[in-house]
């Protein structure tokens, strides 16, 4: 059998999102405005086929040279006076940003959205230093009020309704009850606006970081990762290593192609370029801080078969065109990552284990590799994380399959096999066809359905009786 | 600290042995524009696709034929959004300068670009560095102070923008970025700041300004 180390969790979350009749009206309706928003830009643009190629060009460029092009960032960023830092694991990104704070006399912690930090788990490890961390992205500040994670890339709180919302405002933070969301992110500016003007320490995470000039790029809607990057006495990014990119020209590749699959914008409403810290008072920090992270990345980096995901962008478009995320949601998946892109991801940093059952989450339909910025071939590495799977179970199963192969190869075996069947089918449904309640496994599958009744007479003895007369 | 820079890179190293040739040589620059709007848009001035696009994210469109014209679309604005504290940066008046004469004769007092007294500003103004057609976007620069704070924090934003300053394609955008001197800080702004992170409720004016608009200067300057 599989090892499944948490078949039950898997199980109770999909089923828990399959009857959340809001959660599927909300996923339907996310994924179906991304997609069309997508698809009318693409439409417009006369290239998009080799705009395609030259992102997965750019990507692959820094991926082969990875070594090189990092240490020319670290080179660029120290040069425009930033300073850089390597970590290896979470827990040194954590205990950098903690020593930092304590250092410069730092309490409260202003963060711009960023999956980056989310997979490190930073914001407990934060706190129990005695930071006060404050999400600023509106999603990500509902997620953080409720204690939960993102459940999509893009709209980390889509799973939750306006009234959960309100409620939430109303009890957490004094509001009176409104459910309108205009109010409701009023709410958030006028709480927040105070915030980043006495934060002294701004994190946020990095689309892009250029080798060439050590100009880190950051993309959003919001304005508050303008605010986060801006108005603090020091600014600390954490990028993961993939995240460079050589030049200004790949960055122009890169610029075009992202917010179109992330959000079907042509630009999101603002798309910053840092280089080195502010140098007027109040439009940028005294102190720019990069975290260069690896974590899982050079791990991936040497596997042939799932070094391409280390292309990925996070823009999320696997996820809105995959018909299994559109009914199961992120919180299915068992890591910050989610849909086919989760998948793989969890697969190749976290292991086959961790992966586990959702490793099966997919259709196969080849969406999700289809739609992909960098054409990363997702559909053949959900493969490839099951065939691995597969090689590590017993052989038991393997071998009687292998058996009833070789035995419905020959027509007495065939017809052997089929009557044999044909009687547990007839021995498994009452009059009426209803399944009767039988072996757990069965009964599972079987409860409340009605099968068609065998026929009398096996279809390949009615097919040949012609000739025998 | 070294110990971890160097664990990393040879674990990198170690990784890509079997796969990669010499680091390639940097490519000449190719600043490709793969929506061919200049080619689609060539019989037009980039000015329409602009304006098209930028009303199209929510952003005010306003077109000014002289200097004596701007005065009064600037007028009509500051009316409107009850503009009583302003603050200007400076590149606003190196695109405009006739706005300092302006803003005496209206009686208005600009307060300074900085924190913490343009923290209650009710309108920030600006000029634009670039302004991109393709995306309808507007390029603020901190060659001078002030440029970041009259951009972000007041909740309404307006910025000039200086004919010259028009290109096509979000390449050319970024190739003109890339030239020294580069900038600390640039910022591209496409229409007002926004969320839908609530039931994909469409809501501006998150952190960011909620009203934005773009005053073309359709003349030369010193005309």
């Amino acid at each position: 059998m599989l090892k499944m180390p948490k078949p039950n969790l898997f199980d109770l979350n999909l089923n828990r999102a399959l009857r959340n009749r809001f959660l599927q009206l909300a996923l339907k309706r996310a994924t179906g405005a991304f997609k069309d928003l997508r698809t009318g830009i693409i439409n417009d643009l006369d290239k998009f086929q080799e705009l395609r190629e030259r992102a997965k060009e750019a990507k692959d460029r820094v991926l082969n040279h990875l070594d090189h092009y990092l240490t020319r960032l670290e080179a660029s960023v120290t040069q425009a006076r930033g300073r850089v830092f390597w970590a290896s694991t979470g827990d040194e990104v954590a205990g950098y940003i903690v020593a930092l704070a304590r250092e410069k006399g730092l309490k409260s912690v202003v963060k711009g959205k960023s999956m980056t930090t989310e997979e490190i788990g930073l914001n407990p490890v934060l706190e129990q230093a005695g930071l006060e961390v404050l999400e600023t992205d509106l999603g990500e500040y509902i997620i953080q009020l409720v204690g939960e994670r993102p459940s999509h890339l893009i709209v980390p709180a889509v799973h939750k309704t306006r009234e959960e919302t309100a409620r939430l405002f109303q009890k957490k933070l004094g509001l009176a009850y409104t459910d309108r969301p205009e109010e409701l992110t009023r709410a958030v500016r006028d709480r927040l606006r105070g915030r980043f003007l006495s934060a002294g320490l701004g994190v946020t995470g990095v689309n892009f970081a250029v080798a060439e000039t050590g100009t880190l790029v950051l993309l959003e809607n919001e304005g508050n990762i303008r605010m986060a990057s801006t108005l603090p006495r020091i600014h600390v990014a954490v990028m993961g290593l993939e995240k460079v990119v050589a030049d200004f020209r790949d960055l122009a590749v890169l610029l075009q192609i992202l917010p179109i699959s992330a959000t079907g914008q042509r630009l999101p409403s603002y798309v910053s370029f840092i280089n080195g810290p502010g140098r007027h008072p109040g439009e940028g920090p005294e102190e720019l801080h990069l975290i260069l992270y690896d974590g899982y990345r050079t791990k991936v980096l040497a596997d042939p078969d799932f070094r391409q995901v280390l292309r990925c962008l996070r823009c999320g478009a696997c996820l809105n065109f995959c018909p299994v995320y559109r009914r199961i949601g992120g919180h299915t998946y068992p890591w910050t990552y989610s849909g086919p892109i989760g998948v793989v991801l969890t697969a190749a940093a976290r292991g086959l284990e961790e992966a586990g059952d959702i490793v099966g989450a997919s259709t196969l339909c080849r969406a999700c590799g289809q739609v992909c910025p960098v054409m990363i071939d997702l559909p053949e590495l959900i493969l490839e994380a099951r065939r691995r799977l597969a090689e590590q179970e017993p052989a038991g199963p393997a071998r009687s399959f292998d058996l009833a192969a070789r035995c419905l190869a020959t027509p007495v075996g065939f017809d052997l096999a089929a009557r044999g069947l044909s009687a547990a089918a007839e021995a498994m449904i009452d009059r009426r066809g209803r399944v009767r309640r039988g072996p757990e496994k069965i009964w599972e599958l079987g409860e409340g359905r009605r099968l068609p009744r065998p026929a009398e007479e096996p279809f390949r003895r009615s097919l040949f009786k012609g000739d025998e007369e | 600290m070294t110990g971890v820079r160097e664990k990393i890179l040879a674990r990198i190293r170690s990784a890509s042995l079997s796969s990669r040739g010499a680091v390639p040589a940097e490519p000449g620059p190719d600043f490709r524009d793969f929506s061919q709007e200049e080619t689609r848009y060539s019989s037009e001035e980039p000015m329409g696709l602009f304006a098209q696009r930028w009303q199209a994210l929510g952003g005010v469109w306003h077109q000014a034929a002289d200097p004596l014209n701007l005065k009064e679309i600037l007028k009509n604005i500051l009316e409107k959004t009850g503009g009583g504290r302003v603050t200007v940066a400076p590149s606003a008046f190196n695109s405009a300068p006739e706005l300092g004469e302006f803003f005496q004769t209206l009686g208005l007092k600009a307060i300074p670009p900085r924190l913490p007294e343009a923290a209650s500003a009710s309108v920030g103004i600006t000029g634009a560095f670039l302004a991109v057609a393709y995306s309808g976007s507007l390029v603020l620069v901190d060659h001078d102070p002030g440029e970041l704070t009259a951009s972000l924090l007041p909740p309404v934003h307006l910025v000039l923008i200086p004919r010259k300053n028009l290109v096509f394609s979000l390449g050319q955008a970024v190739e003109r970025l890339g030239r020294e001197p580069r900038p600390g800080r640039a910022v591209f702004i496409s229409g007002p700041s926004r969320t839908a992170d609530i039931e994909l409720t469409l809501v501006l004016g998150v952190h960011g300004p909620r009203e934005v608009h773009a005053v073309f200067l359709d003349y030369d300057l010193g005309s």
